[in-house]
């Protein structure tokens, strides 16, 4: 999954990226002021914005406007420190999917991100059951078969990404721009070797190739 | 002594003004009317006065002059109604004397007043009074050899005087009410032309502190004089508002200043406490430090809630409440987290009372005071709710908990912000010092009020009072 987060406060920012990073798996790219932010939202196909209220440059709720004026459905949570009714209304009006004020829980933060991207999937049971494999996107745990696996973080990223997605092909392009974040290295076949050692521990049948176009997780046979 | 009021101070300036313009034409006038009527009796005195003078001058006997003098002085009008008398000083005998009809003798011609004389060549004319009959006198004295020559005419004067009592009785009556006119017309007239202010002030007498920006006295007709003072006070509005907006503003930007490095602090410590290789040491060390920063943010969202009520009025949208099932369920809330240290909250006799109150500051009143309770009651203590009718058409709520030894005169000041008592109950429990503080705001902002009781060392109640509007029955029913 990737996320953005428009946040002035830079140390805010890191920390909170780090922790979507390690507790959510989430590839996370970071904008410091307004036009910035609505130019990297506009661009990126996120999972999740988090959005400061006051940004410099242009304001949160504008850019929250622009952003459904462009047609754009990714779930936004609103982070700001105005915690009275009115705000919250205002936010949550202008195209805000969820509302948390400063100071929050990083673990607060943490289970509503993760709300809103199984939301945004259509997903609303937190473990995904594809097939023999159930993975607890809460935990990070996937279970095949009644035994429990710990996955490295970028295989469990994909499988989970496959995983929300399951039943559809799923385009290799798409799979990067979903794992990575911007700045992220990537070269050509990283996406086959994450495959084939997903295939290895799960079973060679767990994810298919369709020539072409990319790989289906669960789903029909053809 | 308070200074008269601008309305009488006017009416009575106009009502002077106009008196003393009436009294100068008035008397003028009759000054006037006076002159016209008694100046033909003097005319004639004087013609009577010659013709006597020239009889006189050479004498003559005085049979003669008698008889004389009467055919002069018969006057035209009054026919036989004059007096005379002419004597030489020096000589007991008059020359002549008597009126225009022989046998009837004036005796106030031998009684004249001595400060009339006038000196020799000289004329006087003045008035005397004589059983009630008012007559116009003529005196002149001729110089001659055998000593001066006095020669008196007295005129009856009745009928003039008559008249100018008239004509001084309607100046009075008609000035008087000409300056009574004045002052009735002048203070009505004072009252319609200081309406303006009295409408300005109303207007702002009405004023709420919420629409101060907004009040426009542009659509009053205010007079040419007092667009100055409506301007001033407009602009004063204005800067008000400004103001105020500035407070608002300030305690919203104060939210975002302060929480935003709170943020951050919170951050950085969660981010360290959840990397895999931190030892337990740390570990405690940032959860202490993160106890610290919620209890800095309880304060700030403290101070906010006391800046917003500050710069509202009254309550915000009030309902009808039933107090007793608030406290019911407060007091399960509330047990719930005390039971876990040992303790209990119990809710005793509530009796079910209905006020109108903002659902969500009442709220934050009790658990103000239940906090309270179970910060400062004894650890493992029972902490008792109860609520009962009265005084009047009041309810007192009262949170009684088992710690005592408030000092009394500590007790009224518990209410004031950041007052903290110094004794055994503080515990250092992290209290603010600003709970009670806006559960009294709030109280009162209900028109209620709310005060403590201490025993030493038994235990400490909170009574809060509040106006009941009706018994259960009367609200809706839950």
């Amino acid at each position: 999954m990737r996320v953005l987060i428009v946040e002035d406060e830079v140390r805010l920012a890191r920390n909170i990226g780090r922790m979507l990073e390690q507790q959510a798996a989430c590839a996370v790219d970071i904008s410091t002021d307004g036009p910035d932010g609505l130019h990297m939202a506009l661009s990126n196909p996120y999972d999740l914005i988090v959005l400061d209220l006051m940004l410099p440059g242009l304001d949160g709720l504008d850019l929250l406007a622009r952003l459904r004026d462009a047609g754009r459905r990714t779930p936004v949570l609103v982070l700001t420190a105005r915690d009275t009714t009115d705000d919250v209304v205002r936010g949550l009006d202008r195209g805000g999917d969820d509302y948390l004020t400063k100071p929050f829980k990083m673990g607060e933060l943490l289970a509503r991100a993760r709300a809103l991207i199984r939301r945004s999937y259509d997903r609303p049971d937190p473990v995904l059951r594809v097939g023999p494999l159930e993975i607890n996107t809460a935990t990070h745990t996937v279970t095949c078969r009644g035994r429990k696996t710990s996955l490295p973080a970028m295989e469990y990223r994909l499988l989970e990404y496959l995983a929300m997605r399951a039943g559809e092909v799923v385009s290799k392009t798409d799979i990067i721009e979903h794992l990575y974040d911007f700045n992220a290295e990537t070269f050509s076949n990283v996406i086959e070797v994450y495959v084939s050692a997903l295939r290895k521990k799960f079973g060679a049948d767990t994810i298919r190739t369709i020539r072409g176009q990319g790989y289906v997780l669960g789903g029909e046979e053809p | 002594m308070r200074p008269l009021s601008l309305k009488w101070r006017l009416s009575l300036l106009v009502t002077l003004v106009v008196a003393v313009v009436v009294g100068a034409v008035s008397a003028t006038a009759y000054v006037r009317i006076r002159r016209t009527y008694l100046g033909h009796i003097d005319r004639m005195l004087t013609i009577m006065g010659n013709a006597l003078a020239t009889k006189v001058d050479p004498p003559r006997p005085s049979t003669d002059l008698e008889a004389e003098a009467r055919h002069i002085t018969r006057s035209p009008w009054k026919g036989t109604g004059t007096h005379f008398r002419i004597w030489t000083a020096g000589r007991p005998d008059d020359l002549a004397a008597g009126g225009a009809e022989a046998g009837k003798k004036a005796a106030f011609l031998w009684d004249l007043p001595a400060e009339r004389r006038p000196s020799p060549g000289q004329a006087v004319f003045f008035d005397v009074q004589d059983k009630k009959k008012h007559y116009r006198l003529l005196w002149k004295c001729l110089s001659g050899d055998g000593g001066d020559t006095h020669i008196v005419i007295a005129h009856p004067s009745s009928y003039e005087h008559r008249r100018l009592d008239e004509v001084l009785a309607t100046l009075l009556l008609a000035g008087g009410g000409l300056i009574l006119a004045t002052a009735v017309l002048g203070t009505w007239l004072v009252r319609l032309g200081i309406r303006p202010i009295r409408q300005v002030t109303d207007r702002l007498s009405r004023l709420g502190a919420e629409d101060l920006g907004e009040e426009r006295l542009g659509d009053l007709a205010v007079p040419r004089e007092l667009e100055p003072f409506a301007q001033a006070v407009e602009r004063l509005l204005e800067r008000l508002d400004a103001a105020l907006e500035q407070q608002k503003q300030f305690a919203s930007d104060a939210a975002h200043e302060l929480r935003t490095p709170l943020s951050v602090a919170r951050s950085t410590l969660e981010l360290t406490a959840s990397q895999p290789r931190v030892t337990d040491d740390t570990r405690a060390a940032v959860e202490e430090a993160l106890g610290d920063l919620d209890r800095m943010d309880r304060l700030i969202a403290q101070l906010l809630t006391l800046a917003r009520i500050d710069r509202t009025r009254g309550m915000p949208e009030p309902v009808a409440i039933r107090l007793d099932a608030m406290l019911h369920e407060l007091a399960a809330e509330y047990h719930a987290l005390a039971a876990g240290e040992g303790g209990a909250v119990t809710a005793g006799d509530l009796a079910p009372c209905v006020v109108q109150a903002n659902e969500k500051m009442l709220g934050l009143v009790f658990r103000n005071l239940l906090d309270n309770a179970l910060a400062y009651g004894p650890a493992g203590g029972t902490v008792r709710m109860d609520l009962a009718y009265g005084p009047g058409a009041c309810c007192t709520a009262t949170v009684r908990d088992e710690g005592g030894g408030l000092p009394p005169d500590a007790l009224p000041h518990l209410f004031d912000r950041f007052y903290r008592v110094e004794s055994s109950r503080n515990r250092g429990t992290g209290g603010s010092g600003l709970g009670l503080a806006i559960a009294r705001e709030v109280v009162r902002r209900h028109g209620g009020d709310i005060w403590a009781t201490s025993s030493p060392e038994t235990q400490t109640t909170l009574h809060v009072r509040l106006p009941c509007t009706g018994e259960a029955g009367d609200g809706p029913e839950e």
